[in-house]
């Protein structure tokens, strides 16, 4: 029960008024039901107690025309919570969204996290975000109301028999058989429906695993359409779809069980239903044979009781099939509960940019479920207007250390200082107000190019074209969306292109502490050499990190670290490191240089 | 095309399930009798009343077709069970073929727009669960066509006692809504194009922050604001089309009710009629309108169910137009001769631009490459080095010209001779969600000791001394992720395991350090010999290990030599390597930048 109410607060959460909207519906929904009934059972009374046809007919016409408005009525409620239902559907996504952003970097590459994000997905692809619950607690309501207006029917038959003397313990009998059998079906279906979701559950667990190779063969590999050279070259098609259908042979079997799981509470239910059925009609006959009741009013009754049944058998199966699909959202409980970016105790409103300077103290670093140090014990002194280089071999922590520079992650043990001050003291907006980054793996999105620079809807648009020109990227416009998947008028940039475009965000952002990892990979040797022209102006005035395998671009910097194995090993200009004859960095220096002298 | 597609599903079905049709024909036969019975029940009841039967008679009567409904129900229900679970593998044998299809078609499809759009048309398609779109829609909709319509039939017969005329207003009654309602689902559909880029915008965003991979970016750029407003905007979009669909539906069911209002009207008051001229008893009351209301339904699902069947059609064709990008025969390769020392290459007079583009990438490029040369190509970004390996690797046909491998033109070659003779590291990266083992090993069994070797050359086999290490994070027990450069060592090993005579690098050491460059251009006459080596890079340090340098600038080759010899002309590539090697002089102390 508990289970329910969180997954129907959440939703509420996402739309205030959705039950609200369910309501009206509803009872018109149940008045509807009631409609015909109540139309064939006054015209069967009425012909029974020999009523002419001018009158049967004028009862017949005015009541259908009731009926029909009433249905059309109905339809427009129905078609307003229709509507509120599908927008749950887009807000869920929605609030999905925003939690993720709101989820700390770190946890993010976890292993749980990610496995709740994959569940996410998966009851996406498979029942849709929110599943069938706003539906089936429309029922629900739907069922309640149903039971009240039988219910009002169903006292009077009591009343009716009440009075009907010794054949009244016919039809008390058989009450009580009804009861018995409603009882025990609905007994019986729960107790199995809530087996069933323990098991699915059990089952779906183990199924996320299998699945995620599967799902990530789907997005990654086959349906990233560029790496598909890779795969026709090496012939990869064959393994890749051997995994797939192992994934998919583990898939059988789920679904298999799955159906097979809900056979027997449904033929119970069927069978238990068209018993019940027949119980009700020798009831309502019953007294109508005692002469208790006109033949308009069997149709009636039958009906009603039939209806009242009804309801209530939906509202015990539909907390049954309810509970199944709150557990299911249990994953998007996981996300919500994750720890949200806390908001830092000290505020830098206030602190003049540039920025003094950053200091590392003690710092070592292991990513999440990894037993690995990447940083060990770095202790490092940055000030505010130094334009400084990182380098070092493969997996030395370069790019380690820029992520925890840019608050990404928190050191594992030790502390990083901003001007004296924790930077988990921070509010990490402010915080990131203060960094303009290029990463390595930069991402051009499928917005326009005045959006990929600014990524805001208020944009200064010739400070954006100042950036572009900087950068040297030759588009010019700047309403031309970057992806031509998503709007045909768009272009796809080379990896140049989108290179530069990474650099003019940064340079539009203007913060006071630049990050490069990588920033000319992709630049052939002009474009390169342009930017490296031009770094003075990108980071003049601001502190500037900058990785590079290509040592050429370190003679721009104040000052070069040498990283090795997760330890700062070398400090110092370019001059004073290559004349340390055993140190790395002269090693390197040498090892580029000899090839172009 | 409606039949067609019919027939293909019943056909892929069938074939991958025979016991579905069974299921199939055990709920249709039971969804058709249990209302029949269901009918008489309030007829009895209604009867035993007025003619006065005996209490026990009646429970027989009750029993019996109490008894035949509920054994028809339970087998509706194992039918819908066994069905679902059929249908729902069929599904995924779909989309396995699908999935296929996307890898063995030719490249050049996959860069194409329409082919893009057909194959998520039919991923859509094919993936949809619901009842009502889809392959799954299909089998499920063919069966109440069926069921619905033989219940029209029967019925029709049933109610024969009713005048013809009152037959005819039923029957007007309840057709009229549903072409109706099929006009408003084909408008909507046909307004598709107003609202599914909304739809895809959403998807994007949503994909984007949720696969992980724009985190870093969007947080530091404190871009979330940005993305959530966009999402925003296009959720309203979406709104305001799905309230025009439902003003419409509303007209729509505004027809519905008026037509029920005249159902009604008219069958009741025609069977009153009967009843009070004394044709047919009052038991009967029950029984008619009983039947007219299952007539009346069995109609509106015949109707709606055809109208479904036509749209999952359309789906079904779909995915038949995408799976008919299948290759006819799937690429076999051949085993390489023992000792294959390297092939010769030949371009002659080969021209490119992309489909659908005037402007040429590649114009009357020429050139050869003897058997086991090395050859480095360079050139500015967008000078068409990356088309040139495309097209030498047969992804893409010459506008004009050819290209020769051993005298052999590419462009006949099948594919599996072809890419026998191919290893690429390409400039984007692929690490399979496999073990070490099998990302090395990419096809075929693998062969331990070989991989052992080629991680050794790549300066791979510290890092990973236990083969079965599975990589990608997140996917698998213990799997870890690799670093840029660690990434790009892999795939060198990958290339360099397959042993094929050409092996072409397209910026290989982007990534990796100057020791780990330094080193592969050392090994690099090691890694390639007896081969033929195409090496794209813009290091230009890169060049001095290969034969002959080739520089493309505006799809032409402008200069083409050894190092030496394209120092001393002079030219553009000198430039090039002057402008690089500025910085690794010493004597420049530390630079004086001009602001």
């Amino acid at each position: 029960m508990k289970q329910i109410g969180k997954v129907l607060g959440l939703f509420r959460e996402m739309d205030r008024g959705l039950y609200a909207a369910m309501v009206p519906s509803a009872f018109l929904d149940t008045l509807e039901g009631f409609g015909i009934l109540l139309i064939s059972s006054t015209v069967l009374s009425m012909l029974s107690e020999g009523a002419d046809m001018r009158s049967v007919l004028a009862v017949t016409i005015s009541m259908a025309a009731g009926y029909g408005l009433l249905y059309w009525l109905r339809a427009l409620a129905a078609s307003r919570r229709d509507r509120r239902i599908t927008r749950l559907g887009y807000r869920y996504k929605r609030y999905v969204t925003g939690k993720v952003f709101r989820i700390p970097f770190g946890r993010m590459e976890t292993e749980e996290f990610v496995d709740t994000l994959n569940q996410i997905r998966q009851n996406d692809r498979i029942y849709g975000l929110t599943g069938s619950i706003p539906n089936r607690v429309y029922m629900v309501i739907k069922s309640l109301f149903a039971m009240a207006v039988a219910f009002v029917s169903f006292v009077r038959l009591a009343g009716v028999v009440g009075r009907l003397g010794d054949s009244a313990f016919l039809a008390g009998m058989l009450f009580l058989l009804l009861v018995l059998l409603v009882l025990a079906s609905m007994g019986y279906i729960s107790w199995r429906e809530k087996q069933n979701a323990e098991i699915m559950t059990r089952i779906m667990q183990d199924v996320v695993k299998y699945n995620a190779i599967g799902m990530y063969l789907s997005g990654e590999v086959i349906g990233r359409y560029a790496v598909g050279k890779h795969i026709r070259v090496y012939g990869m098609q064959d393994k890749i779809l051997k995994e797939e259908r192992k994934t998919m042979e583990s898939m059988y079997g789920v679904m298999g069980h799955f159906y097979r799981l809900d056979l027997k509470p449904g033929i119970v239910g069927s069978l238990s239903s068209v018993m019940i059925s027949g119980v009700i009609y020798l009831m309502v006959g019953a007294v109508a044979m005692a002469g208790g009741l006109g033949v308009g009013s069997i149709v009636w009754y039958a009906g009603v009781v039939q209806q009242f049944l009804e309801a209530v058998r939906q509202v015990i199966a539909l907390s049954g099939t309810l509970y199944n699909e709150c557990i299911r959202q249990q994953a998007i409980f996981a996300l919500a509960e994750s720890e949200e970016e806390e908001e830092g105790g000290e505020t830098m409103v206030g602190r003049p940019a540039p920025v003094h300077g950053f200091c590392f103290e003690d710092v070592s670093f292991s990513y999440p479920d990894s037993g690995r140090m990447i940083l060990k014990h770095v202790n490092l002194t940055l000030s505010g207007r130094e334009h400084i280089a990182l380098v070092g071999p493969n997996g030395c922590g370069k790019s380690t250390l820029i992520k925890l520079l840019c608050r990404l992650y928190d050191p594992t043990e030790g502390r990083i200082l901003l001007d004296g001050v924790d930077i988990r003291d921070i509010p990490r907006q402010e915080y990131w107000g203060m960094l303009s980054v290029v990463f390595q793996d930069f991402q051009i999105f499928a917005v326009t190019l005045a959006e990929n620079i600014t990524l805001r809807e208020d944009m200064d648009r010739g400070k954006a074209a100042m950036a572009i020109e900087k950068t040297g990227l030759g588009i010019r416009d700047l309403d031309v969306n970057l992806c031509r998947d998503l709007d045909s008028g768009g272009i796809e940039m080379s990896g140049g292109e989108g290179q530069k475009t990474a650099i003019a965000r940064a340079l539009y952002k203007d913060a006071p502490v630049v990050v490069l990892d990588e920033p000319t990979a992709s630049l052939d040797p002009i474009s390169e050499s342009e930017i490296y022209e031009k770094f003075n102006l990108l980071v003049e005035g601001k502190m500037a990190v900058f990785i590079s395998h290509r040592l050429s671009s370190c003679r721009f910097c104040d000052r070069i670290l040498v990283l090795q194995d997760g330890q700062v090993v070398q400090d110092g200009t370019h001059e004073e490191l290559t004349a340390q004859e055993d140190g790395l960095y002269r090693a390197m220096w040498e090892a580029q240089r000899q090839y172009y002298t | 095309m409606f039949w067609k597609n019919i027939r293909f599903v019943c056909r892929h079905y069938f074939r991958s399930s025979k016991s579905l049709f069974g299921y199939l024909l055990l709920g249709m036969t039971a969804s058709l009798l249990a209302p029949v019975l269901s009918v008489y029940l309030p007829r009895v009841v209604v009867q035993a009343v007025t003619e006065g039967w005996r209490f026990p008679v009646l429970v027989l009567w009750v029993a019996a077709l109490a008894g035949g409904i509920g054994l028809l129900n339970s087998l509706i229900v194992v039918s819908n069970a066994g069905y679902a679970e059929k249908a729902a593998v069929g599904r995924m044998k779909l989309g396995l073929q699908l999935d296929e299809m996307m890898m063995r078609c030719r490249y050049s499809l996959t860069e194409d727009p329409v082919w893009k759009r057909k194959t998520g048309a039919a991923a859509d398609a094919v993936y949809s669960d619901g009842r009502t779109s889809g392959v799954a829609g299909i089998i499920h909709t063919m069966q109440d066509f069926v069921v619905n319509g033989l219940g029209v039939l029967l019925f029709f017969g049933v109610l024969g006692v009713l005048h013809p005329a009152v037959l005819v207003i039923l029957v007007f009654t309840a057709v009229l809504p549903g072409i109706i309602a099929n006009r408003a689902a084909a408008y909507e559909f046909g307004q598709r194009e107003n609202w599914y880029p909304a739809d895809r915008q959403i998807e994007y965003i949503y994909n984007q922050v949720t696969t992980g991979k724009a985190g870093k970016e969007i947080r530091v750029n404190q871009a979330a604001g940005f993305f959530l407003k966009k999402m925003d905007g296009a959720i309203a979009r979406r709104m305001v089309w799905v309230r025009r669909t439902a003003r419409r539906h509303l007209g729509v069911e505004g027809v519905s009710g008026l037509m029920l209002v005249l159902q009604n009207g008219v069958a009741l008051g025609w069977i009153a009629c009967e009843i009070i001229q004394g044709r047919i008893s009052l038991a009967d009351f029950a029984f008619y309108t009983g039947a007219v209301a299952q007539f009346v339904q069995f109609v509106n699902r015949f109707m709606q169910s055809f109208h479904i069947m036509k749209q999952c059609s359309y789906d079904v064709q779909v995915i038949r137009e995408a799976l008919a990008y299948m290759p006819e025969d799937k690429a076999d390769w051949e085993e390489m001769p023992e000792n294959c020392r390297g092939v010769e290459i030949r371009f002659e007079h080969v021209s490119f631009s992309y489909p659908g583009s005037g402007e040429a990438v590649l114009e009357d490029v020429s050139f050869q490459i003897h058997p086991g040369e090395k050859i480095a190509l360079v050139g500015a970004n967008g000078a068409g080095k990356t088309t040139l390996v495309k097209l030498l690797c047969g992804f893409y046909e010459p506008t004009s010209g050819r290209i020769l491998i051993d005298g052999i033109p590419v462009s006949g070659m099948e594919e599996g001779k072809l890419y026998r003779l191919i290893s690429a590291v390409f400039q984007d990266m692929l690490v399979l969600p496999f073990s070490v083992l099998d990302n090395v090993a990419v096809r075929g069994k693998a062969d331990v000791d070989r991989v052992r070797l080629c991680l050794e050359k790549a300066g791979l086999s510290s890092r990973f001394p236990n083969l079965n290490q599975p990589l990608v994070k997140g996917v698998g027990d213990g799997a870890e992720n690799l670093s840029g450069g660690e990434e790009q060592k892999l795939l060198l090993a990958r290339a360099l395991y397959k042993e094929a005579p050409v092996l072409i690098l397209d910026e290989p050491t982007a990534a990796l350090d100057p020791l780990a460059e330094s080193g592969l251009y050392e090994k690099y006459h090691d890694l390639t010999r007896d081969k033929t080596s195409i090496f794209i890079s813009h290091r230009l340090a890169s060049t001095g290990f290969c034969d002959r340098i080739l520089l493309l600038e505006g799809g032409r080759i402008k200069e083409e030599g050894s190092h030496r010899e394209l120092l001393e002309r002079n030219g553009e590539y000198a430039r090039m390597f002057r402008e690089q090697s500025k910085y690794y002089r010493e004597g420049t102390g530390s630079l004086e930048m001009e602001a």
